[in-house]
């Protein structure tokens, strides 16, 4: 199947892969081959230029800055992929719950999800930020929390088209249990939509760490998050572009990757 | 000969409201259906859009609710749709389909569902490879020849066909037609087959019965009721074959 | 309305397509639908266009109405109807044919009726766009076009949506639309194949009498081989994109020349009695 993907001169595939496999091969050098501690202070070299030995330059207390976008990336895309799985997750049981069902369970969770959905995600999270105290694993299931509303209805929708397929009838006629007919026949028919809307979500949820870890809740200093590095960046911005415009170019490349990707997937 | 479906009183009645807070709008589309299946025969069912023909398929199936009494001999009856294209998984290959049908029924050897699935992949006149294709890689007819099979996997006595050819090609129903006759006779089914097509219905049937909003007008054998229609609907209706 | 037409059915040629071929090229390789298609359409006459799905039946169609103006296609051969080839001229002049000289109908009438507008809009669009005329002198004219068409209560139907309209009546509805500038050429794809039977007799009906009454020329396009039979005088059997056998109705059906006829007769299931 991706050897067809390939043929088709799916342009938005081979770019998102690439970009997708860049940032991959980033992450795993920051994990396993990291040039410099990203906590390691040094006054000589507060705002030091881009050199050989600090390629992206150091930061004003003198961090390497290569090695913080590295741990940033890392603790972002962690925070997004928990973030994505918590919400596929319950958005699968409860959007295939309520779809497949209908009737009185349905109106309920549904008129919950709907209350859940007025507030922004943003401002969800931050209220549960607000019960579950800060962090990164708190941030996570916030984030995890307030994605789940989109991901139901989105897999509702497709549940609501489906079981009104034959192939569910037939499959109900030879006797197949409510929960097989779910899970083993009718989810395999909404992989397409869910991929790209777990791509979507991904994005999203990159740009809620970031923008969490700006306000200053979520990953907690010194650890590095690309949020949080664009935060303390922002005072610098025109004497030290570089200390923004790196962590920037991070978050930009992790969403860009995870769309093109998304779409590609996604349309078939 | 004994009967394999016998259906008394059968009403079905649909209600709906418009909102929440609306009245129940109540509309019968079954109005007091009486009739049965033989053992071993091909009953007819002819009637126009909205007759409710559709609906006593659902209704034997129990897939909607009704009032009235319907008793089966056979415990576990199959039904071929209309549209071959809905009727198939699109995520499945063929040979998951057949033997998840068996898987279904208890058939835990994986050797012995594989066996069958091919014995049934032939039966329907299609050869081994297309146990591995998806629906989407077959035509309309060859899908028909599937969902004949997978109807069948499970070895029913009692089939329901609803508009089973009627979005085929007239070479390819006919090729559907000859198939579904040589299954019943090869295994004894008996089918109910729903049509709106009259010519279809003389061509394969032995009795008929003519369904005109949600009531029986008329049955009988098929030559008899073709030759000599009491009721005035059948008439029109007959004169309106080309 | 006058029946001019009526008087002067003469045998004359209205429409000459010659070496027609519609080649697709939006797949990975270029794949023709049709080959090499040639029709004469008189006056007066019904002709049948036969085949099974996928055969090239409506691409034809669609090319005679001047309805394939994708550009992912290549198209050649002519279409010539009064000295114009439709195939090949311009927007400005097929615009002045289509809905005026040559109609056509579908196989789905709720598709092809606008759901937010009355009948009555419908009905009189292609007179305001094709004739010069006063309001009232419209109204009387659809008046004419529904009660042409035997729909039962004129007035009420205008003022109606399409939804609150049975199968039969939006075919009727259809029909008064394509023929209310007496086209003189009537393309039919289909219509009655979303219709249940009694419902198709009275549509056959209709089609007959306004050929009859008017002249309209009808190239009606059908699967169902009974059918052709029974309304059409010449028939054209097409597959996989070529016409395989053409000629009179009662020939090609009672002396079958090419084996794909054959079999496509012997397919139509029969009832003797």
């Amino acid at each position: 199947m991706i050897k067809k993907l390939f043929k088709n001169k799916n342009l938005n595939l081979i770019i998102g892969t690439v970009i997708v496999a860049i940032m991959v091969l980033f992450m795993l050098v920051g994990i396993f081959a990291i040039p410099y501690e990203s906590t390691d202070i040094s006054a000589s070299l507060k705002f030091a230029p881009m050199s050989l030995e600090h390629p992206f330059g150091c930061d004003n207390f003198g961090r390497d800055i290569l090695s913080r976008v590295m741990e940033g990336t890392i603790a972002t895309f962690k925070v997004a992929l928990g973030t994505v799985i918590i919400g596929t997750f319950f958005g699968i049981i409860i959007g295939g719950v309520t779809g497949y069902f209908g009737g009185i369970i349905d109106e309920v969770l549904m008129r919950v999800i709907d209350a859940v959905f007025a507030f922004p995600s943003i401002l969800l999270a931050l209220l549960f930020i607000s019960i579950l105290g800060s962090g990164t694993y708190q941030v996570t299931i916030a984030l995890g929390i307030a994605f789940v509303p989109s991901f139901s209805r989105i897999v509702r929708a497709e549940f609501l088209k489906a079981k009104n397929m034959d192939y569910v009838r037939m499959a109900r006629l030879m006797g197949a249990s409510n929960i097989r007919i779910m899970f083993v026949h009718i989810l395999p028919n909404i992989y397409p939509v869910l991929i790209s809307s777990i791509m979507i979500g991904f994005n999203n949820a990159v740009l809620a760490e970031a923008s969490m870890s700006y306000l200053g809740i979520g990953v907690q200093p010194p650890e590095p998050s690309l949020g949080r590095m664009l935060s303390e960046a922002q005072t610098y911005i025109f004497k030290v572009p570089n200390y923004a415009l790196f962590p920037g170019i991070a978050v930009i490349l992790l969403i860009l990757g995870f769309s093109l990707l998304g779409d590609a997937l996604g349309e078939k | 000969m004994n009967n394999i479906v016998t259906v008394n009183n059968l009403t079905v009645k649909f209600s709906n409201r418009k909102s929440a807070f609306s009245k129940k709008v109540t509309k019968t589309v079954l109005d007091d259906v009486c009739f049965e299946v033989r053992e071993g025969e091909i009953l007819g069912l002819v009637g126009e859009s909205g007759s409710g023909k559709s609906t006593i398929a659902k209704a034997i199936l129990k897939l909607v609710p009704y009032e009235g009494e319907i008793h089966h001999e056979s415990d576990n009856p199959q039904m071929i749709f209309q549209d071959p294209y809905s009727a198939l998984n699109p995520a499945k290959k063929v040979g998951w389909l057949f033997e998840e049908a068996l898987y279904l029924k208890g058939e835990k050897d994986s050797l012995v569902r594989k066996a069958k699935a091919l014995e049934m992949i032939q039966m329907v006149g299609l050869s081994e490879e297309y146990l591995e294709r998806f629906p989407r890689e077959l035509s309309g007819g060859q899908r028909q020849r599937v969902c004949i099979g997978l109807a069948l996997m499970q070895n029913p006595k009692f089939l329901i066909a609803d508009e089973a050819v009627s979005a085929l090609d007239v070479t390819i129903q006919a090729q559907i037609l000859e198939l579904l006759k040589e299954l019943h006779d090869k295994m004894g089914l008996s089918i109910l087959f729903i049509s709106h097509d009259l010519k279809v219905v003389y061509n394969l049937c032995q009795r008929v019965m003519i369904l005109k909003s949600g009531k029986i007008v008329e049955s009988g054998e098929v030559k008899e009721v073709y030759t000599n229609p009491q009721h005035e609907y059948t008439k029109q209706l007959l004169s309106s074959v080309f | 309305m006058d029946f001019v037409m009526s008087e002067n059915v003469s045998k004359d040629l209205l429409l000459k397509v010659t070496d027609l071929n519609i080649e697709f090229l939006d797949r990975s390789k270029p794949s023709t639908v049709v080959y090499d298609f040639d029709l004469e359409l008189r006056a007066g006459e019904i002709v049948g266009l036969v085949g099974e799905s996928g055969s090239g039946k409506s691409m034809s169609a669609l090319a005679i109405a001047g309805l394939l103006s994708r550009k992912d296609m290549n198209k050649r051969g002519e279409i010539l109807y009064n000295g114009v080839d439709m195939l090949h001229c311009d927007r400005n002049t097929l615009r002045k044919i289509q809905g005026n000289e040559i109609g056509m109908i579908f196989q789905e009438p709720l598709t092809c009726l606008n759901p937010v507008q009355k009948i009555y809009k419908q009905v009189e669009e292609p007179l305001r766009i094709h004739q010069n005329l006063t309001k009232e002198e419209r109204y009387k004219k659809v008046l004419e076009a529904l009660k042409g068409v035997e729909l039962a209560d004129p007035e009420t139907v205008m003022n109606q949506y399409p939804h609150e309209l049975s199968g039969g009546m939006r075919q009727r509805v259809m029909i008064a639309t394509a023929m209310i500038n007496e086209p003189r050429i009537l393309i039919a794809d289909e219509p009655t194949t979303a219709l249940d039977v009694t419902i198709q007799a009275q549509i056959i009906k209709l089609l007959k009498k306004l050929n009859k009454e008017r002249g309209t020329a009808i190239l009606f396009i059908s699967h169902d081989l009974g059918l052709i039979n029974n309304l059409c005088e010449r028939v054209l059997v097409m597959k996989g994109g070529y016409i395989v056998e053409s000629g009179k109705t009662e020939d090609v059906f009672n002396n079958p020349q090419k084996e794909y006829t054959q079999n496509l007769i012997k397919a139509i299931p029969k009832i003797n009695i």
